[in-house]
């Protein structure tokens, strides 16, 4: 603060310097009639610079004021939390010390650096503050000095919590979910080469049958990199150049991306893909080995369950395909399908059609589905009235309805009656149907979703430094010394 | 204004060009379109109760049978008037334009032309007929000061504007705008036979010092100016001056006013032998 203050007391010479500059002196003339042809325009040019004079000193000052507010700035004395990675990835060796050693050095230095802040400290590896913030800072540097090396526990929850009164400042070589509501300093282990691992992980789906492309992008690595799936792998994925962009089928449920354990950094090179719960299915047919029945349980997002018309039906289900009516009432599921059998769907039936030529309707039911492209043999047509998925020339041949929420779609045939079997155009359907049921978000275990993408946050090293104030403050002053030498260049050109 | 009354003296030979006819009043050495008494005959006419019988041309009377009067032109004096700009610009070239109307008036007076000086508008005209009228003459001119420059500019331009005059000449630098000398001009050629401008300059005006920094002060009206140039520009001031020069003499030609120019460094008296005689307004009384 008394560097600050000395610096603002250069305003005083820099303000009177302006005063007294520039020197002019008055010269009285008889006429400016003969001076102002030749000087064109400068009627106003005293006052004119008058302006200019004190535009430049409030843009100096401002500068000076921007600089000294900035490294005044620098100063932080709010509580912090200090939070040292204590896995066993951050005992290798790095340049010619181990991880955890740069890590304490660089806590312990930053201590040094902020003697009014109150600070305490926690282990990746605890479960609790090893030590709360206070101005002790002796206590927390031993704590540190001696912080054994063991396996991480998830530390950010406990982060959040803490975060509210204090800034968290982590030493940690793995990627780690920063939380996002707290203000996260990340304290430079070294070099990005001595921080390799993934930098970044980003997997999307590719269909709707469990297909995933997979973005990684690593560092000071080779890989290759492991797909497993509850502790199995099923894929290994050969590492170039730091990247890989790969397409594989992942089955239910999350699954794990990792480098080989060889790596130093494995231990915290590790990412798991959640992915949305399954959508509970429910198909009521007289034939478990039929079409319907294999394309069902061939959804990765789907739990099917399949039961006999006769059967007692669960209470419960997200979806239900009929192919044959039950005889107990279906339960309360979101969307209920009926294919080719539409008896207590409650659509009134018009007709029976022989090859109906079917065409399309806009919805969102019918996506990726040609209608054109499949032959029916022989087709329920309802009645006018409903919302038509597929029309014909006869009649609808497929209609919906939503009611309180729940949707009810009727398709006048059935792989049975039709070749849509054949077609992939019924997997199609099953999927947009599934895809529709699909809950929004809150579990882990379940498919990719289309909008989900899991990606891992990059090592602190290439993590983008949250931008302080006395950096502001900088480049506010930059700004108001370029834009007055801009103003003086100008002027001297217009004179 | 200090009138220098050592020069004066010098002028007595010297006396207003003969271009025109005379308007005055008064009985002067000038030819008029007035005929009457004189000695130059002009015409014929026929003779009339009253006539004076010695006009009669017996001559034509003895061969015609028909009784004419002759008639003689008539010569008067000129109508002068001098009118000096005692605007605030003026000031240091005020005794110089002071001395030059002073000269005028008593060329004006020692010939029995009638003169009137007018200035600004606090000081009344002064007029004359004769070099009795010089003392009161010489006696209006010296308390004159510089002023404000509107009204000088409104007095010039209303007397300028005024009643005919056989000479009106006009003493000022000219340091107006386009507008206000085109105004004056236009009043002069309008009023008078045959309008001069005397234009008085100082070094002010032709080599100013172009050294700056420094916030020239116009004299008149307070505004400023920042000028940073260096001595490097006195050519291009040089060359202004000199096209401000030409476009004030073109202006003045396009009205038929005598316009000569008249630095502050001259000698005055070169001014009144030279410049003046050789504009034709003023010659040798002997010629």
């Amino acid at each position: 603060m008394t560097g600050g203050l000395a610096a603002l007391l250069l305003l005083v010479p820099i303000a009177l310097a302006y005063r007294r500059l520039p020197p002019r002196a008055r010269r009285v003339v008889p006429s400016l009639v003969l001076l102002r042809r030749l000087e064109p325009g400068a009627v106003s040019a005293r006052r004119a610079r008058r302006i200019e004079d004190a535009l430049l000193l409030a843009l100096l000052s401002g500068a000076l004021v921007a600089l000294v507010v900035g490294l005044a700035a620098t100063k932080d004395d709010r509580p912090a939390i200090v939070v040292l990675d204590g896995s066993p990835s951050m005992g290798a060796v790095a340049g010619d010390r181990t991880r955890i050693d740069r890590a304490r050095s660089a806590l312990t230095s930053w201590l040094d650096a902020h003697p009014d802040a109150p600070a305490g400290l926690l282990l990746t590896s605890e479960g609790a503050l090893a030590i709360s913030p206070t101005l002790d800072h002796s206590r927390v540097r031993e704590a540190i000095l001696t912080a054994p090396t063991r396996a991480d526990r998830d530390w950010t929850a406990l982060a959040r919590e803490s975060c509210r009164d204090a800034r968290i400042v982590v030493a940690s070589d793995g990627p780690h979910a920063a939380p996002a509501s707290c203000d996260v300093t990340n304290v430079d282990l070294g070099s990005a080469e001595d921080n390799g691992g993934l930098v970044a992980v980003a997997v999307r789906p590719t269909d709707a049958l469990g297909g995933i492309e997979v973005a990684v992008e690593t560092l000071g690595t080779t890989g290759p990199l492991t797909a497993s799936s509850e502790g199995v792998a099923f894929a290994t994925l050969p590492i170039e150049k730091n990247e890989l962009v790969t397409r594989i089928t992942a089955p239910r449920g999350s699954f794990a991306l990792s480098l080989p354990g060889g790596d130093a950094l494995a231990a915290d090179d590790r990412v798991q893909v959640a992915r949305t719960p399954l959508v509970r299915v429910l198909l009521v047919t007289r034939d478990p080995g039929g079409f319907a029945a294999r394309a069902l349980d061939a959804h990765p997002g789907a739990a099917l369950q399949i039961v006999a018309p006769t059967d007692p039906l669960p209470s419960d289900a997200d979806v239900v395909f009929v192919e044959d009516a039950p005889d107990a009432s279906l339960p309360e599921a979101r969307i209920s399908v009926w294919l080719g059998e539409v008896e207590g769907s409650g659509f009134a039936v018009k007709e029976v059609a022989r090859d109906p030529i079917a065409r399309g309707a806009a919805s969102d039911w019918m996506r990726y589905v040609d209608p054109s492209a499949i032959h029916i043999a022989s087709s329920i047509v309802f009645a006018p009235g409903p919302k038509v998925l597929l029309d014909s020339s006869r009649g609808p041949l497929a209609v919906a309805r939503d009611s309180d929420g729940r949707a009810t779609i009727a398709l006048g045939f059935g792989p049975r009656t039709s070749d849509l079997g054949l077609d992939v155009a019924f997997l199609h359907f099953v999927a947009n149907v599934v895809d529709a049921a699909r809950p929004g978000t809150g579990a882990v275990e379940g498919v990719l979703s289309r909008d989900d993408t899991v990606a891992a946050a990059p090592p602190p090293t290439l993590q983008r430094a949250r931008p302080v104030l006395w950096r502001w403050g900088a480049g506010a002053a930059f700004a108001c010394l370029l834009a007055e030498g801009l103003f003086t260049h100008l002027a001297r050109r217009r004179r | 204004v200090r009138v220098d009354r050592d020069l004066l003296r010098r002028l007595a030979g010297l006396r207003f060009g003969a271009r025109g006819l005379a308007t005055g009043k008064r009985t002067g050495d000038r030819r008029s379109r007035a005929k009457g008494q004189g000695i130059e005959f002009a015409d014929f006419r026929e003779y009339g109760i009253g006539d004076d019988l010695k006009l009669v041309d017996w001559n034509i009377y003895e061969r015609l049978g028909t009784v004419l009067v002759r008639l003689f032109h008539e010569d008067k004096n000129l109508r002068i008037r001098i009118l000096l700009d005692a605007s605030r610009s003026m000031e240091s070239k005020l005794d110089q334009a002071g001395t030059l109307a002073a000269g005028l008036a008593l060329v004006g007076l020692a010939h029995r032309d009638s003169v009137e000086l007018g200035s600004a508008p606090w000081r009344a005209p002064v007029a004359g007929n004769d070099l009795q009228a010089l003392p009161s003459v010489l006696a209006w001119l010296e308390p004159i000061e510089s002023g404000d420059p509107e009204p000088v500019r409104r007095s010039l331009l209303a007397q300028a504007a005024g009643m005919r005059s056989d000479r009106t000449v006009l003493v000022s630098d000219l340091l107006w705008d386009d507008e206000t000398l085109d105004g004056v001009l236009q009043a002069l050629a309008a009023s008078s036979e045959a309008p001069v401008v005397i234009q008085t300059l100082g070094d002010a005006e032709r080599r100013p010092d172009l050294e700056g920094p420094v916030t020239w002060v116009d004299a008149e009206d307070g505004a400023e100016i920042a000028w940073d140039g260096t001595t490097e520009d006195a050519a291009r001031y040089e060359a202004l001056f000199r096209s401000w020069l030409d476009e004030i003499a073109r202006r003045c030609r396009a009205r038929r006013v005598t316009w000569i120019p008249v630095f502050t460094s001259d000698a005055i008296d070169r001014v009144f032998v030279d410049a003046l005689a050789r504009a034709g307004v003023l010659g040798s009384a002997s010629a």
